[in-house]
């Protein structure tokens, strides 16, 4: 079966290249045809009818986010390219979508192909696109629902659920306030940038805590933290200082 | 405040009880025979001893009636030892003693006629090794008048004194030679807080003047001459500086050590006004104490004139009233300060000021020198920490700008160049590699890593020729052009009247405004005619920039922002600001953005105008 798609890109260059790399180095897809604006893509896509869209987040008439927001029935999946990894592309992590950055490496390229030709959910993957643009369009920057790309699926849950996460090898255990674990397939780095800015703190090299969800810091034993669902986290010697004035922070807001 | 200190100061105690119980003992008794006298005062300065006895001048007894000296009134003491006469007989030699008056005449009998000898202060009188005491005044029974009296004429002139307090007595050759030879355990109490005073002025002094030599900080300037002017008034006449400077006691040394305890306040002040920064911080207060300062330095120039001009009476006077006034002040503005102060800098005012002013009072009414050099010793303990303190502090300070500061400018360089057109310009350069236009290609990579090379150099050099700058522009327009394939055209002209090989301008300081212009401005302009021109040119001391293009207008560019975009604050324009202060030296406007309309007043484009000091 071959995939129809679209490119949407601002600049000519960046469309024309990925173009060609698409052509010329993946397999049954073909480019059914390369737009420059929100407006075309909005007359264009009902009618083309693509199963991918390449979307570039940045696009001189608005963002490839406002083409999804004003689409009334999405039926195809979305590979955002973007110049710079940013706010935006934060935003992407968050629903757990693909993305590409620019200029295109060809395996990445590949690999999202491939991706894209597996048959999808389309419940799960509206839902993905769903948060995207909730979070879009939360006050920043506050993102505040993440999907999870687990082994089973996709899980949607609030940050606020989230209790701690704890880092097992290169992969991340999420711990909630319901007292269920879900084991994504990612790096706790990945999810210490993600949520830096909404009150989590690595406060070990193996947890990066909710601390708004601590009970308790304990000084006994070199010092850790209760958790409110009295699960005890390590600190490292070096992040208590910082992890004090945080709390002391929190405590004032 | 070290942690030593404690201990250091339990030392000193130490070693100062130490002295005082060992090394000293009463050798023998220094108590002379205690004499009674009579006084008659007049302000007749002209009347001599002769006149007094022959129109039989009554003498007061002092128990009768109330006498307060006055530096006008003169006082004549008459002595009697008509119940020593038996005493004196004994030998041939006896020494009269009795307090410190800056002007004395003692009366006696020598031969058949009455003699005047003169021996105040102000003359050079017979002494011993002694720092504390002068020698006594030789008589014998010869010496007496009517064959019982002897007669001074005394004057008293630094302050006003009671004649109650007066003691007169005789002493044999020996007690006399034990006074001016010897110390006992009460000279040693007089000498001892001198000499440590003296040592901690002279540590002080050193330190801060040292520091102020160092820092060129008045406040420490104004603080070392404090504490000199606190050491020659406190410590003057028992380290016996008088003869050292002056070799004789006159009424221009009079005035040099007595003015001292004036300008001790005047700097005082001086100081607190540097060290508390007050013009910033407190400006009611620093009006006060402007004002104080300029009161005491006239107060100052004022005793001068009063003592070399020998109106002792008007200079207490003088002296009463200010010290009522800095007591005063003293008291409201450390009140002030305990209440107002905004960091611990207040608190080291206030109880140094206090310590001080205890002291000070002190002296006044007891007539005890200890009171005020224990007050002063604390109190520069407590301001040699309080200006450790600033020092401590300004260093933290020091170092958290250096931090903000380095921040700051990476910070500008890091709103300069747009990672977008960095990587949507490699993305332009993939493009050229995959149609294959090998030429093209190689060409803009070749300009590309030339920008990125002046990117770089820039992050290490914070100004730049203005040639390279314009140089930058060029190859940064060429890539730009190519991204967005020519679609717009731009000119970058420079005056001839600007040496361009000369002129320094912060790197990279144009490149936010360019790229605005193209990105806001003309590629949102659905017309053809784009076009972006630059041009430099220079009036007066300044070099102006103006870029300018024909697009859409600032608030067309805003409106076509969505979803994403809205709401962000560009803080590239601030920091262009703050950049183009640092570099100009000025807090004027130097960037300035015009909205250009046509006559229908529909936006034709914006227009930006840097201005650089050359």
């Amino acid at each position: 079966m071959t995939l129809k798609a679209i490119i949407i890109d601002d600049e000519k260059h960046s469309r024309e290249s990925l173009k060609n790399l698409v052509e010329e180095f993946c397999d049954d897809i073909e480019i059914l045809a390369c737009l420059s604006s929100v407006e075309e893509g909005l007359i264009k896509i009902p009618r083309l009818n693509p199963d991918i869209i390449f979307l570039d987040i940045e696009l001189q008439s608005g963002t490839g986010f406002d083409l999804l927001d004003q689409l009334e029935n999405i039926s195809f999946e979305v590979i955002f390219t973007t110049a710079f990894e940013q706010y935006a592309i934060k935003a992407v992590k968050f629903s757990s979508l693909d993305y590409l950055l620019k200029p295109i490496d060809l395996e990445e390229l590949q690999k999202s192909v491939e991706k894209a030709k597996k048959i999808k959910d389309r419940n799960v993957y509206s839902k993905q696109l769903e948060i995207l643009l909730f979070n879009l369009k939360q006050h920043q920057p506050s993102l505040n629902k993440l999907c999870l790309s687990t082994a089973d699926g996709f899980e949607f849950i609030e940050v606020e659920e989230i209790l701690y996460c704890k880092a097992e090898g290169s992969y991340t255990t999420f711990k909630l306030k319901n007292n269920t674990s879900l084991m994504v397939s990612k790096h706790l780095k990945e999810y210490e940038n993600l949520l830096a800015d909404q009150n989590f703190m690595r406060v070990h090299n193996s947890f990066l805590i909710n601390l708004k969800e601590v009970k308790k810091y304990i000084k006994s034993d070199g010092g850790y933290i209760l958790m409110n669902n009295n699960d005890p986290v390590s600190i490292s010697r070096n992040k208590k200082d910082q992890f004090l004035d945080a709390m002391n922070l929190i405590m004032k807001l | 405040m070290p942690k030593g200190f404690p201990t250091f100061c339990i030392f000193l105690l130490c070693l100062y009880l130490g002295i005082f119980k060992s090394n000293c003992q009463e050798l023998t008794n220094r108590n002379g025979t205690p004499l009674s006298f009579k006084i008659y005062s007049t302000e007749d300065n002209l009347l001599d001893l002769q006149k007094i006895l022959s129109t039989n001048t009554t003498f007061i007894d002092l128990d009768s009636v109330k006498i307060k000296t006055n530096p006008k009134s003169v006082n004549w003491l008459q002595i009697d030892l008509k119940n020593h006469l038996l005493t004196l007989q004994k030998d041939s030699l006896w020494y009269l003693r009795f307090n410190n008056f800056e002007y004395l005449s003692i009366y006696y009998r020598a031969g058949d006629s009455i003699v005047a000898e003169k021996w105040g202060v102000f003359e050079k009188v017979p002494k011993g090794t002694s720092v504390l005491y002068r020698s006594g005044f030789p008589f014998n029974e010869q010496s007496l008048i009517d064959g019982r009296y002897l007669y001074l004429k005394a004057q008293r002139l630094t302050y006003i004194d009671n004649p109650l307090r007066w003691k007169i007595s005789f002493f044999n050759r020996f007690q006399n030679e034990l006074i001016l030879e010897y110390y006992n355990t009460k000279d040693l109490g007089k000498l001892i807080p001198v000499y440590t005073f003296g040592g901690i002025c002279l540590v002080i002094f050193i330190l801060t003047l040292a520091y102020y030599l160092y820092s060129k900080r008045l406040e420490f300037l104004f603080y070392t001459t404090y504490v000199l002017f606190l050491f020659l008034y406190l410590s003057a006449d028992i380290l016996q500086l008088h003869e050292l400077f002056f070799g004789k006691f006159n009424l221009v040394s009079y005035a040099f050590f007595q003015v001292p305890q004036i300008l001790i306040n005047l700097f005082y002040i001086l100081f607190v006004i540097y060290y508390l920064n007050s013009r910033e911080y407190y400006p009611r207060l620093h009006r006060a104490l402007v004002s104080i300062a300029l009161l005491l330095g006239l107060t100052a120039i004022l005793s001068a004139i009063f003592i070399l001009s020998a109106n002792f009476q008007e200079n207490i006077h003088l002296l009463d009233f200010e010290r009522i006034i800095m007591t005063l002040f003293g008291l409201i503005g450390m009140i002030y300060l305990l209440v107002k102060t905004r960091d611990k800098l207040g608190y080291f005012i206030v109880v140094g000021s206090f310590m001080y002013m205890i002291g000070a009072l002190g002296l006044l009414f007891f007539k005890l020198r200890l009171y005020m050099i224990l007050g002063s010793s604390f109190e520069i303990l407590i301001f040699a920490s309080g200006l450790t303190y600033k020092i401590q502090q300004e260093y933290i300070e020091r170092l958290r700008f250096q931090k903000e500061s380095t921040m700051f400018e990476n910070k500008a360089l890091r709103a300069q160049m747009n990672p977008h057109f960095i990587f949507n310009s490699l993305s332009s350069i993939q493009y050229l590699i995959t149609t294959d236009k090998k030429e093209k290609a190689v060409k803009y990579l070749n300009k590309f890593s030339l920008l990125m090379r002046n990117l770089l150099e820039s992050a290490i050099e914070a100004n730049v020729l203005l040639t390279e700058e314009i140089s930058l522009l060029h190859k940064y327009l060429e890539l730009e052009a190519l991204r967005f394939n020519n679609t717009f055209f731009y000119t970058i002209t420079v005056d001839e009247n600007i040496d361009a090989d000369i002129i320094e301008v912060p790197a990279l300081l144009f490149q936010p405004f360019v790229e605005n212009a193209i990105l806001h401005g003309l590629l949102s302009k659905k017309d053809s005619s784009k076009v972006l021109r630059i041009h430099f040119k220079k009036k007066d001391n300044f070099l102006f920039c103006e870029i300018e293009d024909n697009g859409i207008g600032r608030e067309a560019s805003e409106k076509s922002k969505s979803l994403l975009q809205s709401g962000k604050k560009s803080r590239g324009i601030e920091v262009t600001e703050k950049r183009l202060q640092l570099f100009n030296h000025s807090n004027e406007i130097n960037l300035s953005i015009i909205d250009k309309k046509n006559a229908d007043g529909e936006a034709t484009g914006t227009l930006v105008i840097i201005k650089i000091s050359i």
